[in-house]
């Protein structure tokens, strides 16, 4: 699969999967979940979310649904849910380990 | 008012480029475009109150054409497209200090990066062939007559060498500094993927050093390019006896004077260059009445060259034995260029020979298949002399080579 050949995703790209789990999205509504999201503590710029967009397309990760203006709509595909499911137990994992670990 | 600076910074130098954007923008210049490859690394910048706040930023440019709509989009979160560097880069600027940075994380930059690299290491295999085909004549002879190169350019040094030197300089400019770029986008893609954003290099001010190193070599090219077109290096007629000081053969010289002699043609010219100061070319064509009554026509063609040493004359000696051969159709298509003849063209044997007067001898033999005789080209050197003698005219073809030989030794080399 896509996610275990490329390896973890990096933050900005588990929370673009993420925001679309729900429902389609435009890019102004992707920055304000992913803000929302965290808090703040994550803010996606521009340049990274208009470049994870376009690299989740080319690799059918998402898809665009609908164009309207200027605004464009994208659509998770079953391939890019099996990516972030497989992001999310990796994670889960490192969380358990370290749960594990820990000292008493 | 525009005011125009000189780049200081490297293209390949992501960082260097940026800091430099925003130290103009801190002292209230704001980038106006971005110069064609033909400026000289003068950059145009306009006074503007409201540039000591804000930013300017490099993206680096994909192979993707959808541009405006990243532009639209980058303009809803506060960042203005301004111009692009050379499809390289794009430059962005934004003027809220609340709008996020462009690329909040470095992956995704290295992400942008990556197809530029792609678009490089392609430079990289395009370049090297764009040239060798420019130069696919040169290269042919590199490997068809590698000895005439050198020989030609010592023939014709006073242009040809420093030519050359320009060339190869110019051939080396254009494969190292893809190259170069190559690597360092490379370096630069590998921080930026590990989460390091990159340090500016060093300002050495090599856009403009760059431009200037190119100016100063293509101008040599136009200047070669004149002078050769001009004749001033061009051979140069023999005119009165003192003209002819230099060891050579006639026609009469190999023919007792009962015989008679009717030249058509006579012929001597002379050139020089730096590293063959003396190179003298004779081509006389006759017609003799020989002893038993028949008239004959013939030729005789002599290059006689001086060179500065003996290794440089060695080398013209290869050069021309190897350029007789390929006339002289070892290669059986020079027939085709036999047309005036209209006869055919059978080469015979080229060997080296012993001869107590010259260092080195070549004797190529070939005939026409209309005459009985096989013709004769001596190539031969005697210290820094070398001599490419022809002829047709002689009953003992090494008749006009010994009464040249004798000449030859009498000569202060």
């Amino acid at each position: 699969m896509g996610g275990k050949s490329r390896g973890p995703l990096t933050e900005p790209m588990f929370y673009v999967l993420m925001s679309f789990l729900k429902r389609d999205m435009c890019g102004t509504e992707i920055t304000e979940f992913v803000e929302r999201r965290t808090g703040g503590r994550v803010r996606l710029g521009p340049g990274t979310l208009y470049t994870l967009l376009g690299k989740f397309q080319d690799e059918k990760l998402i898809e665009e649904t609908e164009v309207d203006g200027r605004k464009r709509t994208y659509h998770l595909t079953s391939k890019g849910r099996s990516v972030y499911q497989e992001e999310l137990d990796r994670l889960r994992q490192c969380v358990q380990d370290a749960d594990e670990e820990e000292l008493p | 008012m525009t005011v125009k600076k000189w780049l200081p910074c490297s293209m390949w130098d992501f960082q260097g480029l940026e800091d430099w954007l925003n130290e103009q923008a801190a002292n209230g210049y704001a980038l106006v475009d971005w110069p064609g490859f033909s400026d000289i690394g003068r950059i145009p910048f306009e006074k503007d109150p409201t540039a000591p706040g804000a930013r300017y930023r490099l993206e680096p440019m994909d192979d993707k054409g959808n541009w405006k709509e990243r532009n639209e989009l980058y303009a809803q979160m506060g960042w203005r497209y301004v111009t692009q560097i050379h499809q390289l880069y794009t430059v962005y600027r934004c003027d809220d200090p609340q709008a996020p940075e462009l690329y909040t994380d470095p992956e995704s930059l290295a992400l942008t990066l990556k197809k530029l690299v792609k678009r490089q290491r392609l430079a990289l295999i395009l370049v090297p062939l764009w040239i060798a085909f420019l130069l696919r004549d040169g290269i042919y002879q590199l490997f068809t007559e590698p000895a005439v190169i050198p020989m030609n350019i010592i023939l014709g040094a006073d242009l040809l060498l420093p030519f050359t030197l320009v060339l190869l300089a110019l051939i080396g400019l254009e494969i190292l500094l893809p190259i170069r770029r190559f690597v360092l986008f490379r370096r630069l893609k590998s921080q930026l993927a590990q989460g390091m954003i990159p340090k500016a290099g060093k300002r050495r001010y090599q856009e403009p050093a760059g431009f200037f190193l190119s100016l100063v070599l293509v101008s040599f090219i136009v200047f070669w390019l004149v002078q050769s077109v001009s004749g001033r290096y061009d051979f140069q007629q023999l005119e009165g006896p003192e003209d002819w000081d230099f060891p050579h053969i006639t026609l009469a010289d190999v023919l007792s004077p009962a015989q008679g002699l009717q030249l058509e043609a006579d012929n001597g010219s002379f050139q020089h260059s730096w590293l063959a100061p003396k190179q003298y070319h004779i081509y006389q064509k006759g017609t003799a009445v020989l002893a038993d009554g028949t008239r004959q026509t013939g030729f005789i063609t002599l290059r006689y060259i001086r060179t500065l040493s003996p290794t440089l004359a060695e080398m013209v000696y290869r050069g021309a034995v190897q350029e007789r051969l390929e006339d002289f159709g070892i290669y059986p298509d020079i027939n085709d260029l036999n047309v005036l003849h209209q006869s055919v063209l059978i080469f015979l044997e080229s060997r080296e020979v012993e001869h107590p007067a010259f260092h080195r001898l070549t004797e190529i033999l070939y005939q026409f298949d209309d005459e009985e005789a096989p013709r004769c080209v001596y190539v031969g050197q005697m210290g820094n002399q070398v001599i490419v003698l022809s002829t047709s005219l002689s009953q003992n073809r090494q008749e006009p080579l010994e009464f040249l030989a004798q000449q030859l030794s009498h000569s202060v080399p």
